[in-house]
């Protein structure tokens, strides 16, 4: 199936590339810079408590999101863990509504403290790091990549922040995990193989399948690539801890890692380990238009125009399903004609969106319920239903009923 | 018909070494093997120093199909060796803000 699709992709005529505007775009009206959206913040202490949810909300939800009993008191390491490795396997849950915890609960040997693997929840994290840098006049979203690093392949010098952002370089990328042939996939080469000694180096030496800007290919090598050039930009002016000068104290996190390749590149697709009730901060500044107690960080318009769906993704889609929606870096619950129509969440309002990783991880913003969804998970067989999960999770706070 | 499901996996696991593993990748350098005991380093490295999870709990979580990998951990250097039969892989531990790095 793979290789028909790489077939395809390489008999295809190459649409026109799109032309690139900066950022904010010219034509933009002038927004008012309101900040003031939001009254109830996290502090050092953590999140405010708000109102218990129903029994008969709780009772559902846990039903769905924590269908096993819990191991016995003094179980082994195995039991604790649950080595079968089937069904819904959540780690943690975290659920904010208008800016109080309503509901958290934990299993399988996390607590409230453990740092949990977020996968490519870290893109999103990404994201918001492009957002800032934009925001400290240290990049713009037409700089060519050359611009920030030193590539492998010339060829890669016609890719731009945006590109990545939209998951559009063209790289000749194929991202696959467990089920096909490790030895072939993109991903598993970066974190496990040739990647880990100079992340850039092995991706920007993939040839171009296509122009940059034309295509849509999700793809933890864009992202990646995108956390080299975010180290040019920022590493001299900020240091070489920027994530955390820049975003993770700002908002309150202290939980946070951010694993890294020989050369000390974020790997931005994969390896940001964090606490839900951390993970939350990063929904919560979103929810908030990217202010943060009263005070703006991310640009404005900055928001918006991450979570609307990309011009790539509606002018040609690679390895896609029809309810795969990005806009950058963040996944959609947008209808769209291009895309097929068919939303990711059917019973979740359109304005959702989510930064979403491997074995279910995932953080979900829904700016209309004012409510923002944390879960870590370990789902390894296919069975956990987003929809599912997120439509009893907004029972908690009373909503979708 | 997930045991038929499982069972096939299973078949298909030798034979999965056989077109890998042996004849090398179709793109890249690295071999399955050479794979297998780098996802083992890495993961167990950042389980035990990240999460601070014991050994048997991370044994499981890192465990990959087949299940080829050994490791072998020091605390004191705070290093994982990853083996997949003659391949091997260490990560090490580097910072409360960094975790672990294939080496």
């Amino acid at each position: 199936m793979i290789f028909a699709l790489l077939t395809a992709a390489a008999l295809a005529e190459p649409d026109e590339a799109p032309p690139i505007e900066a950022y904010p775009p010219e034509e933009s009206p002038p927004q008012p810079d309101d900040c003031a959206g939001h009254e109830v913040w996290p502090d050092a202490s953590g999140w405010a408590a708000g109102e218990s949810p129903s029994p008969a909300a709780v009772s559902a939800f846990e039903a769905y999101a924590f269908p096993k009993p819990a191991p016995a008191v003094g179980a082994d390491s195995a039991a604790v863990y649950g080595a079968d490795r089937e069904g819904v396997r959540t780690d943690g849950v975290v659920v904010i509504h208008r800016g109080r915890v309503v509901y958290e609960r934990y299993d399988r040997g996390y607590t409230a403290d453990t740092p949990h693997l977020t996968w490519s929840v870290s893109k999103s994290y990404i994201n918001t790091l492009t957002g800032l840098a934009v925001a400290a006049g240290a990049l713009s979203l037409d700089d060519s990549i050359c611009e920030h690093i030193d590539v492998a392949a010339e060829s890669s010098c016609a890719i731009t922040v945006q590109h990545l952002l939209e998951f559009s370089s063209g790289l000749d990328w194929r991202e696959t995990y467990e089920n096909e042939p490790p030895t072939t996939s993109s991903v598993v080469a970066m974190l496990y193989g040739e990647g880990p000694a100079d992340a850039v180096s092995f991706i920007s030496g993939h040839p171009l399948r296509d122009p940059p800007g034309t295509t849509y290919a999700y793809s933890s090598g864009d992202t990646t690539l995108l956390s080299g050039v975010l180290k040019g930009a920022l590493e001299e002016t900020h240091g070489a801890d920027f994530p955390w000068t820049m975003l993770f104290d700002p908002i309150g996190v202290t939980s946070a890692v951010w694993e890294r390749d020989q050369q000390g590149v974020l790997i931005g697709s994969s390896y940001v380990w964090s606490t839900p009730r951390d993970m939350a901060r990063l929904g919560y500044l979103f929810l908030s238009d990217g202010c943060w107690a009263g005070e703006r960080l991310l640009p404005e318009g900055w928001v918006a125009d991450s979570t609307a769906v990309s011009e790539p993704m509606k002018a040609r889609r690679l390895y896609a399903d029809d309810d795969d929606v990005q806009g950058r870096q963040w996944w959609l619950n947008r209808a769209v004609p291009e895309t097929g129509g068919t939303q990711r969440w059917p019973d979740l309002p359109e304005d959702t969106y989510a930064a979403l990783g491997h074995w279910k991880q995932m953080i979900v913003v829904v700016p209309s319920l004012e409510l923002v969804v944390v879960r870590t998970g370990d789902d390894r067989d296919g069975t956990f239903s987003h929809n599912t999960f997120m439509t009893l999770a907004a029972g908690l706070v009373g909503e979708l009923e | 018909m997930k045991g038929s499901m499982k069972s096939r996996a299973l078949l298909m696991a030798p034979l999965l070494l056989l077109t890998c593993g042996a004849r090398g990748p179709a793109k890249y350098d690295a071999g399955l093997l050479k794979l297998a005991s780098g996802v083992t380093a890495k993961e167990v490295c950042s389980c035990l120093f990240v999460m601070e999870m014991d050994e048997a709990w991370c044994q499981e979580w890192t465990r990959v199909s087949p299940d080829i990998s050994k490791f072998k951990v020091d605390y004191d250097a705070k290093t994982v060796k990853g083996r997949a039969l003659l391949a091997r892989t260490t990560a090490r531990y580097t910072g409360a803000r960094e975790g672990c790095v294939i080496e």
